[in-house]
């Protein structure tokens, strides 16, 4: 190559470098977990958990120390309160790592699409940070001090991220309910948190159900939870369920069975009568192993087959409770609208896709197989 | 053409027409077509390949009668000398304009994307200054460059195979509900537009080895292929978005590794962009290749590299000095489309009339 030339691409090197964009981590203050309220005046109070690291001192072996500052004010959009916060600490807020953002429960049920916008559009948006609705306000939710876990931020994550693998909530981050909330024949629920205040700490108590872009007011359990997803084919790690099988025993711990599904298979059956209602039959298979018989008499098959009666009943009366409330609320959490569209779509375009779900009959059978019952009898 | 010059092998041709076809316009193809038909996006690309396939077809028909013409030396034959200088002119500024607008895309890209504070002048000359590189050395040198980096397409494959973990066949259902047959035809325009550079077999049909079987095989293979890999990534981003939500996401191809992380690897969308840019590149290459060879062959100047630097500069200004906004450039891809229409549809199929018409051939003894 001719030298000049080297010259010229040697030296257009430092033109690459690309320093107008660089982000100096010194410079920048990670806001981990973000929580978004409604006032009472119905103003938006933004949230903001910000972690400090400090060296501690101590010598030899400096520890760290994090100490984490909640930051709070009343703006009118999410976006504007990046300015303000930006105001009053010493460095720039930045949240693109952002781990987790609450929303208030007097938020969630007006519509939450608009106050997510900002995530969609910025191109460093945090997409996968977790969605959670708060029970009261997810400003109180932020301010809990676990002795255990300090960072809020990892605080939430962390236990979200179980509660996933235990196959009680759904992985729902910002980019992953898009779908749901935009189509009209699907929605979608969010993990729902309170705070347990004797213990001062933070607890799910089930999943808040959602139509729409709105909250319902209307949530599941956490046991109803992990029957919802194990009736949509879904199980992660593990899947736990405590089942009532009799009420007779003196001692109350022996009317319960405690098993742990190992495999789920949903069939759903979607069908058009003449009336052009739709009708759908759901039958999952659940392969279930027990982790716990206190009523400890498992030799037989009889035995073995009068237990697995019993949990396939329980089981189908409490996905029965389920459907009755997802029916009520208008909560499609099967994207049924979605399968109409795809395999009748004449009669989905004459639906009406305010209370299609409500307006459907919904069959649900749960079979169970005893797969497994543990290392004895 | 200058004779004893060493000519590309049909592989080598295949490799050349695939790195131009994909460029920038293919991470907001699933968009703009989706805007228009839904869920039959991928039907409309599918429509696309097969009516360039056609084009091919012509513009194939058109060179084989003058086997050792480029287009700027068949023109005068047919039309005459004074028509064939204008066409000749016009040209040059389609494959300029193109350059162009491949720099602008590229910059606007950048820009939304990552740099959000750098200069547009720095990306634009980033991308100018590595095309310049390249083009200043022959077709065939060119073409190994793109042969090597064409591995490098194997990364985003795999990147848009793991987004097929977390998507919705249903989005696709039902199929031909996305509107009428007309509307089908109005989004294959749009996807034309993305798969443009094919037509440079009107200019490089000289410099290709072989027999002229050989030639069409080549071009109408990487077409195919294009036309498919298109369409794959057309469908992943239709069954990864709800139809209501592809329609508000201009880039999806991008936007759909946004959201995925690994827990060595976050924001994929980068590294995807990344190896990306690369593809980017390579179209603007080609096409300062060819508007430098035309001027070359204007000015009847024996080797096109000493035009490089001026055509280089001439993209350099036109993206430099206007401050574009975003609908700035979709009047200009707008205008561009009908114009590369004309050039690459419509002159070659009149071209083909005339030449048969005429009974214009190349004289054995050229």
């Amino acid at each position: 190559m001719k030298k000049p030339l080297a010259l010229i691409l040697a030296l257009s090197l430092f033109v690459t470098t690309g320093c107008w964009d660089q982000v100096m981590l010194k410079d920048e203050n990670l806001a981990l977990a973000v929580g978004f309220d409604l006032t009472n005046k119905k103003e938006l109070n933004t949230t903001i958990a910000i972690p400090y690291m400090k060296s501690g001192g101590g010598g030899q072996s400096p520890s760290i120390v994090t100490t984490v500052q909640i930051l709070s004010m009343k703006t009118r959009t999410p976006r504007q309160a990046r300015v303000k916060i930006n105001n009053e600490i010493a460095e720039s807020i930045n949240a693109t790592k952002m781990l987790s953002l609450g929303l208030g429960e007097k938020l969630a049920k007006t519509h939450i699409f608009p106050y997510l916008d900002l995530f969609y559009r910025d191109p460093r948006g945090s997409l996968n940070a977790y969605l959670y609705v708060a029970k009261g306000h997810a400003f109180d939710l932020l301010k809990v001090k676990n002795p255990s876990n300090p960072r809020i931020g990892i605080y939430l994550s962390k236990m979200l991220k179980s509660t996933n693998e235990a196959t009680v909530t759904q992985k729902a981050d910002i980019q992953s309910i898009c779908a749901d909330m935009m189509d009209p024949g699907a929605d979608f629920e969010l993990p729902y948190i309170e705070i347990n205040k004797k213990d001062k700490v933070l607890s799910l108590k089930g999943v808040a159900l959602f139509h729409g872009d709105t909250y319902t007011g209307a949530y599941l359990n956490t046991e109803q939870s992990t029957m919802l997803l194990l009736m949509k084919g879904l199980k992660e790690i593990t899947a736990r369920q405590t089942i009532q099988i009799a009420d007779h025993n003196k001692m109350n711990v022996k009317n319960y069975v405690n098993i742990d599904v190992k495999n789920t298979h949903a069939h759903l059956k979607l069908k058009m009568d003449k009336n052009h209602r739709a009708k759908v039959n759901l039958l999952v298979n659940l392969g279930i192993k027990v982790e716990e018989y206190p009523h400890d008499q498992l030799f037989s098959d009889k035995q073995k087959n009068a237990l697995n009666k019993k949990i396939s009943k329980q089981l189908t009366l409490q996905s029965r409770q389920i459907i009755k409330i997802l029916q009520k609320e208008n909560c499609d959490a099967f994207a049924i609208g979605r399968r109409i569209n795809a395999f009748h779509h004449a009669d989905w375009i004459k639906m009406n896709k305010k209370h299609y779900f409500r307006d459907l009959t919904f069959n649900v059978t749960i079979k169970t197989k005893l797969l497994q019952q543990g290392v004895t009898y | 053409m200058i004779r004893g010059e060493r000519k590309l092998t049909p592989a080598q041709y295949v490799f050349i027409l695939i790195q131009t076809q994909i460029g920038v316009s293919i991470l907001a193809l699933p968009n703009e077509t989706a805007q228009i038909v839904h869920q039959d996006s991928w039907i409309a690309i599918l429509i696309a390949g097969f009516f360039i396939q056609l084009d091919i077809y012509i513009i194939w028909a058109l060179t084989r009668r003058f086997p050792n013409f480029t287009l700027y030396e068949i023109m005068p034959v047919v039309l005459g000398k004074p028509l064939g200088k204008i066409l000749h002119i016009i040209y040059i500024l389609y494959t300029l304009s193109t350059a162009t607008l491949v720099t602008i895309l590229f910059t606007q890209l950048m820009n939304t994307w990552i740099f959000s504070n750098t200069p547009n002048f720095v990306l634009n000359l980033l991308i100018i200054l590595v095309g310049l590189y390249i083009s200043l050395n022959s077709i065939v040198i060119m073409s190994r460059f793109y042969m090597f980096v064409s591995l490098l397409l194997l990364v985003p494959l795999g990147l848009s195979i793991y987004v097929l973990t977390d998507v919705n066949w249903m989005y696709l259902l039902p199929v031909g509900g996305g509107g009428s047959f007309t509307k089908l035809f109005t989004g294959s325009t749009k996807a034309l537009f993305s798969m443009l550079g094919f037509e440079t077999l009107l200019f490089l049909y000289p410099h290709i080895a072989g027999n002229s079987f050989a030639k069409l095989k080549a071009t109408l293979v990487s077409n195919g292929f294009v036309t498919l890999f298109y369409c794959f990534l057309t469908v992943i981003s239709l069954v990864y978005f709800s139809p209501e939500e592809i329609v508000i996401v201009p880039r999806p191809v991008l936007y759909m590794l946004k959201e995925f992380s690994f827990s060595l690897l976050e924001r994929t969308d980068l590294l995807f962009l990344t190896i990306w840019v690369i593809c980017i590149t390579t179209s603007f290459m080609t096409y300062l290749y060819l508007s430098s060879t035309g001027l070359a062959n204007l000015l009847n100047k024996k080797s096109h590299s000493k035009m490089v630097p001026f055509t280089a500069g001439i993209c350099l200004i036109v993206s430099s000095v206007f401050e574009v906004s975003e609908g700035d450039i979709e009047l200009f891809t707008k205008f561009f489309t009908y114009f590369a229409f004309t050039m690459i549809f419509i002159v070659p199929l009149l071209l083909l009339i005339m030449a048969l018409l005429r009974r214009k051939k190349e004289s054995k003894h050229a």
